[in-house]
């Protein structure tokens, strides 16, 4: 038998039970699309992270200070002299008060020279205006999302404009004032540094007006990937429990490694739907071979073979794989764009939410998920596996039904009313 | 080529059908001789229950033959399995159902087709050889209707097309006019007469007396045996 006759009959009996082949397809397509929807916000996720631990770099090292350490200017000497580090860039940061136009917002106040601003956004995209001078003025560079308004992005915040931030009640109570030197293009935010929401000015003006001493935080840059862990290991020998160091080369692996695996479990999980397709289309397909006992008994009569009855069977089973693949890629696709605005909604997905960005380590990503934003990446690879899949599972779900009607005798057959 | 009459184109010899239901043991066919030659056109009668459809069905080939043998064209079927059995099949025997057995996914001209379809044939060759049957059955007009667009007659008339296509040398046609009434069974018993005189040989297994008027021999069984046979000019 030729195969385009296989494929037309298969596609001809597929057709005749329209609700029922719909149906069968139906619950491939849902286990295909979970599969889509759910890899592709794994890979989402872990492409928005690691695009921001690539923009600090892998020679990169974030110190913090733990317990009651401080950090000040004697550490940043000290940090200098360890062999392999090129540079080291201190930052402090608080969250302030910003009035504008429309409203009063959060931010955090990063105090970050201009050489380190470029260590921090890896690249310094400016919308308008320019970087503030490594000098102690009281010049801002305000991240996107500060100068436009979340509600209607409606710009509020201009270059040369004056800008009030206030501390927050409780602590020292202050209001400063500075001038907008330049406008950030969006960066999206992560769960390290929202960007969007802050404020960079000198650090020197910062530790003033902070009246602080002590850095929240220093990146320190290995002259290469190498020396990385060679430095890491310096630090920790120089003040050991003193501080946290975060490694990004070791957390982009780990996070590479902690999504890779949950790409397999949330795949692993939409896969068990799409077996249970899989049962779904034998039952359907049994129950098929069962109603067209009949059919099946007159094929070989004239002339069928086992082969042919075999095939053509499959072949209804592998059409419903293919076409419920296809659309359960798309349906995929259309869902998985969908998942990370119900995040948002979920978590409440104020665009000035955002914590203090490195801020003593977890107290940062506290507020991250809130203004943690990603967009879901569907890769070929994925939807290859995803249509493989559905296919394997069709074909060895019919598998059983199509062996069972191609050995049926056709004198039962045609006796069976 | 020309009809040689005397070619013996069904012999079955001392066959034997014992069904087995667990230690229950029912012979159907018992001990049935017989010999059909080319163009024939015979009919089998016999109370219900006789052994009718079990000796046709033995001859189609469609179920195992306990004892004895039966041969097509001098070929004995016994020793046929498979692939070779359904090839078979299909480029000799051409069959005919009381109920039909019309494929009700596919259209007059593609249940038709299924022969050829089968056999490997091209699909330009298949539509004309299906479309040329069709028409010579009178259904030219019905080639792309449901087979339940159609009354019982058309649809029988779509089967004996499908049984034709294929040039087969053995028709076996169980009560083809069965579900028909008496008018349409004349029609189809005609039909029959004329695939027989174009050397085709059909065998009948028919209740309707009236039709058996055309056949060359009428056999008759009775539990599991041939009765009496008798011919007619
Ligand atoms: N699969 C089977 N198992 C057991 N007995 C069977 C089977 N098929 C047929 N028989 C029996 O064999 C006998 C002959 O059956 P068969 O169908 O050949 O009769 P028939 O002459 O065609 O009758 P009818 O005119 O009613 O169609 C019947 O008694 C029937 O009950
Ligand atoms: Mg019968």
């Amino acid at each position: 038998m030729r195969t385009e006759d296989i494929l037309w009959l298969g596609f001809k009996s597929l057709k005749t039970r329209k609700v029922r082949g719909a149906l069968t397809i139906l619950s491939v397509v849902i286990g295909v699309a979970s599969i889509i929807g759910l890899v592709s916000q794994t890979a989402g996720i872990q492409a928005s992270v690691l695009s921001t631990l690539q923009s600090l770099g892998p020679t990169t090292l974030l110190v913090t200070p733990a317990r009651t350490t401080t950090l000040t200017q004697a550490d940043i000497a000290r940090m200098m002299s360890i062999p392999g580090v090129e540079g080291v860039v201190p930052v402090v940061s608080a969250q302030m008060r910003l009035t504008r136009a429309s409203e009063v917002v959060q931010v955090n106040v990063i105090g970050v020279d201009s050489i380190g601003l470029k260590t921090l956004l890896g690249e310094v995209r400016l919308l308008d205006g320019e970087i503030y001078p490594p000098s102690n003025t009281p010049l801002a560079i305000v991240g996107n999302g500060v100068a436009f308004s979340s509600t209607q992005g409606i710009q509020e915040v201009y270059v040369g404009q004056p800008i009030t931030l206030e501390q927050p009640l409780g602590s020292t109570g202050r209001r400063i004032t500075l001038q907008v030197a330049g406008i950030l293009d969006k960066y999206g935010s992560s769960a390290f540094l929202s960007t969007d929401n802050s404020i960079f000015i000198p650090i020197d003006y910062a530790m003033n007006i902070f009246n602080r001493r002590a850095y929240s935080y220093i990146i320190v840059k290995a002259a290469n990937v190498e020396s990385v862990n060679t430095v890491s290991e310096y630090l920790t020998t120089i003040y050991g429990r003193n501080i946290s160091i975060i490694n990004v080369q070791q957390i982009t692996q780990a996070v590479s490694t902690i999504m890779g695996f949950f790409s397999i479990l949330l795949g692993s999980v939409a896969a068990i739907s799409l077996s249970v397709a899989g049962l779904g289309i034998m039952n359907i397909m049994l129950v098929s071979v069962y109603e067209r006992t009949k059919e099946i008994g007159l094929l070989k009569a004239i002339g069928f073979k086992d082969r042919n009855v075999l095939t053509i069977f499959l072949s209804e089973a592998m059409l419903v794989g293919i076409i419920g693949g296809i659309l359960g890629i798309v349906a995929g696709a259309g869902a998985s764009q969908l998942v990370p605005t119900l995040i948002g909604t979920y978590f409440g997905s104020s665009n000035l939410g955002g914590g203090g960005g490195f801020q003593g380590g977890g107290a940062g990503m506290q507020g991250a998920m809130a203004s943690f934003s990603y967009t879901p990446v569907i890769t070929l690879d994925v939807v290859g596996i995803a249509l493989i899949t559905a296919v394997s599972v069709s074909v060895l779900s019919g598998l059983y039904p199509a062996w069972r009607a191609s050995k049926m005798e056709p004198i039962k057959a045609l006796r069976y009313e | 080529m020309a009809v040689r009459k005397d070619e013996i184109v069904v012999k079955t010899d001392n066959l034997w059908k014992i069904y087995r239901s667990g230690t229950l043991e029912y012979p159907a066919v018992k001990g049935i001789s017989i010999e059909i030659l080319r163009g024939e056109f015979v009919a089998i009668v016999g109370p219900s229950g006789s052994g009718k459809t079990t000796l046709l069905n033995l001859i189609g080939t469609l179920d195992s033959i306990t004892r004895g043998e039966v041969y097509l064209n001098g070929k004995p079927v016994s020793k046929m399995r498979g692939n070779e059995l359904a090839k078979f099949r299909n480029k000799t025997l051409g069959f005919v159902f009381q109920t039909y057995n019309l494929v009700s996914y596919l259209n007059v001209l593609e249940n038709v087709e299924l022969p050829l379809i089968a056999s490997n044939t091209p699909r330009s060759i298949r539509h004309e050889r299906a479309k040329k049957v069709l028409e010579q059955l009178g259904l030219g007009d019905k080639l792309n209707k449901m087979p339940n667009e159609l009354s019982g007659g058309e649809q029988q008339r779509v089967a004996i097309a499908r049984a034709l296509v294929n040039d087969p040398s053995l028709i076996l046609a169980d009560e083809p006019t069965g579900n028909l009434d008496s008018k349409t069974a004349q029609v189809v018993a005609s039909i029959l007469k004329n695939v027989c005189d174009s050397g085709v040989t059909v065998i009948m297994v028919t209740h309707n007396l009236e039709i058996t008027k055309s056949c060359n021999r009428i056999i008759y069984l009775r539990d599991g045996v041939v009765e009496k046979e008798v011919l007619q000019n």
